[in-house]
């Protein structure tokens, strides 16, 4: 066994409204292999952003702030470093780059000016050879006419060479990780794939670790080796991409799988849908909080909340009272047959809402749910 | 889906007496330019963006027509230039009213007509948080195409609302509220129900599930399916999503830098593309499929997609075409031929590519 880069235990980052606490990010727990390219998957409000954010310690006090955990980084804790400290990780060690390159590049500063600051910082060089630096890594992001284009403004380059730009700051200081927040988001699909297919490229030749935050499942399946399904602000579901995309085992990810419109596939029947839409994380549901939208749930899920455990051979984990009885990559999704155990929509939600009353009542007499948790 | 384009790209256009009786909407050399000015006192008009050069496609009564093409292609303007919201240039936009009993040029309609028209036509935006008035409850969005069009009294429209919400899967009782009280799926409802109201037979539907989450994009694609069923609706579906599309659409049409490169029936266009930037365009998609990614092979495009106040000169897509050939690709623009039935291809060397 390696030893692990980053090992996140038991996180929680909350955030105080005015309508109560948030509970964007409560008790997750993951490692992270040098070289290994997690993806981080889930709907908005799933907590996905809020988990880099605090790697980075980019959480503002009051406003939101990390309650319980650890993050060890190379076996410092992340958490317990002063703010120096810290300043040599983020950029140096540790990198990070946004959905919108844009808003992330100062407008009034040269690309130039922005990569030598970054390199003079973490690298302890003079400004001229920090120059040499940033070409070199406007190239290796293949920006054309780098010694030129170093000295233009971040509105002179289109949306895709702005990611490139970025990429090239994150990776100038050569991170061991690189965590990119839906870094694609915001481009073209052309786009996407150039985009993709350089930071695999760079990955690969570097050995650098990527924590690539999505909602997309198609980008992860060709570029990540390991997935976290995220919902709600937990971890539901861990394995490698083929375990997880051919086998998954918790009734979220088997349902976002299922409800994606595919482009090899010519889907005229209906699309399979999660009824309901996410929970607010301020007011999450008692037990496994999936439930209310899970059609397989029974009376135990509207009054714990599922540990995340191992499951079968590998490495998969999964956060799940029935995930061992149910069998759902055996469910033809596609033919909409009852009798291969999917239960209709309407009848499902008829059952759920009955079941959420008793989970409700139950909860009523017994319920810290935070002792429940075992992450 | 014979003469799809070449009766728009031969016959005169104002010429509709062999609009097919299932056709619905014609449009034919649509071109929409927005004037590039100069100067403070004295503007003077230094060029143009071409966001739509000559665009002609029909759509059958009944159908869904997906619209596809990555930012800046045009499909949006093309969207707005056919329900009047922007004018058009040039070209026409035949329109078969149920209102009105007749077919209508929408392009060149008196504000009359178009108020008339607009019963029929109908459209849901992308945004679902920016097209709906936050001071307005659901209710009165909901209404106010039927207020506007004078339609049924008070009571009669309060119960309109009612049902209209039962139909987009939203509860009576919501009819109170304000958009900000609602989800993002649930507000793309709104905006479906507010579409409904006048009992359109067309709908424009741009990027209506692209601000959604997955588990939602599902549920609103479905109720789309349901609708159309049901009230026997047309749709022109306008996305950069390949994929949905193809879940959705009869007919796919793929654009470019204002310039419409293929169209076909939905299989063909997905089994057998013949353009080399609808190659590049579907490889580009990825599959949530970690086996079938690991064997793909991607097309990646050189560079940026060009300025459309500037295009490239022959074929638009030239300067990124891996398979362009100098002294033709560059000089000229090649035209959509029907090279297969019903698959028109605007290109000097197409080739049926498998890219899964």
């Amino acid at each position: 066994m390696t030893e692990p880069l980053l090992d996140v235990e038991n996180l929680r980052t909350y955030f105080s409204t005015e309508e109560g606490v948030v509970r964007a990010v409560d008790g997750i727990s993951f490692e992270l292999k040098p070289g290994e390219r997690r993806g981080v998957v889930g709907e908005s409000g799933s907590g996905k952003s809020v988990t880099a954010m605090s790697i980075m310690r980019l959480i503002e006090p009051p406003a939101g702030e990390i309650v319980t955990g650890t993050i060890d980084y190379r076996g410092d804790n992340l958490l317990t470093l002063d703010e120096d400290d810290m300043q040599s990780i983020r950029g140096g060690k540790i990198a990070m780059i946004f959905q919108d390159p844009m808003t992330a590049l100062n407008p009034v500063y040269t690309i130039g000016d922005q990569l030598t600051e970054t390199i003079v910082l973490h690298q302890k060089v003079s400004k001229k050879d920090a120059r040499g630096i940033a070409i070199k890594a406007l190239e290796d992001v293949q920006i054309p006419n780098a010694p030129a284009r170093l000295d233009d403004y971040p509105h002179q380059f289109s949306g895709g060479m702005r990611q490139r730009v970025m990429i090239a700051m994150g990776l100038s200081c050569n991170p061991d990780l690189l965590i990119a927040d839906e870094p694609t988001t915001a481009l073209d699909v052309t786009t996407q794939a150039q985009i993709m297919d350089l930071m695999f490229k760079l990955s690969e030749e570097r050995g650098t670790a990527v924590l690539l935050i999505t909602h997309d499942l198609g980008v992860v399946a060709g570029f990540c080796d390991t997935i976290q399904v995220m919902y709600a602000g937990g971890i539901v579901e861990y394995g490698t991409v083929d375990d997880v995309y051919h086998n998954p085992q918790h009734p979220y990810t088997w349902g976002l799988l299922a409800s994606m419109t595919r482009l090899d596939e010519d889907q005229q029947a209906r699309l399979h849908s999660i009824p309901g839409a996410p929970p607010s994380v301020i007011d999450l549901p008692v037990g496994c909080r999936f439930r209310p939208r899970c059609e397989f749930a029974i009376d135990i899920c509207g009054r714990v909340l599922p540990a995340i455990h191992p499951i079968g051979e590998g490495v998969q984990q999964v956060a799940c009272h029935r995930a061992e009885e149910l069998d759902l990559k055996n469910i033809d999704i596609a033919t909409d047959d009852p009798s291969a155990g999917i239960v209709d929509d309407t009848t499902s939600d008829q059952v759920a809402d009955s079941e959420v009353q008793e989970a409700v009542e139950v909860a009523d007499g017994a319920a810290d749910i935070s002792g429940e948790v075992t992450a | 889906m014979t003469d799809t384009v070449d009766t728009a790209q031969t016959g005169q256009a104002a010429d509709v007496s062999d609009l097919p009786d299932d056709v619905i909407l014609r449009v034919s050399h649509l071109v929409k330019e927005f004037p590039i000015n100069k100067g403070v006192f004295f503007k003077k008009q230094v060029g143009a963006v071409k966001a739509v050069s000559d665009i002609s496609f029909e759509v059958k009564k009944g159908q869904t027509l997906g619209l596809v093409g990555e930012s800046g292609c045009g499909k949006s303007t093309t969207a707005r230039a056919i329900l009047r919201l922007l004018e058009p240039t040039s070209g026409d936009v035949w329109f078969r009213s149920d209102t009105l009993d007749t077919v209508v040029n929408v392009a060149t309609a008196s504000k009359g007509q178009l108020r008339d028209v607009r019963e029929d036509l109908q459209i849901v935006f992308q945004d679902p948080y920016a097209s709906l008035n936050p001071r307005m409850t659901v209710s009165s969005i909901i209404s106010e195409p039927l207020t506007v069009h004078d339609e049924g009294d008070k009571k009669s429209r309060v119960d309109e609302v009612k049902s209209l919400l039962k139909v987009v899967g939203l509860q009576p009782e919501h009819a109170n509220r304000y958009p900000h009280e609602f989800s993002g799926g649930q507000r793309q409802r709104i905006g479906i129900a507010r579409a409904l109201a006048l009992n359109p037979s067309f709908i424009v539907l741009d990027e209506p599930v692209s601000a959604l989450d997955v588990s939602i994009q599902a549920q609103v694609l479905n109720l789309l399916d349901d609708l159309q069923a049901e009230y026997n609706l047309t749709y022109l579906f306008i996305a950069h999503d390949l994929s949905v599309v193809r879940h959705i659409s009869d007919r796919v049409a793929v654009m470019y830098l204002g310039r419409m490169v293929e169209i076909s029936d939905n299989e063909q266009l997905y089994d057998s593309p013949m353009h080399p930037y609808t190659h590049a365009l579907l490889s580009a998609v990825p599959i949530p499929d970690p086996t079938i990614e690991a064997k793909r092979e991607r097309i990646l495009l050189e560079g940026d997609i060009p300025s459309p106040a500037n295009p490239p000169s022959g074929c638009r897509f030239h300067t990124r075409c891996p398979i362009a050939v100098e002294g033709k690709c560059d000089v000229d623009e090649p035209q959509l031929e029907e090279l297969e039935p019903g698959h028109w291809v605007a290109c000097f060397y197409p080739e049926v590519k498998n890219v899964f």
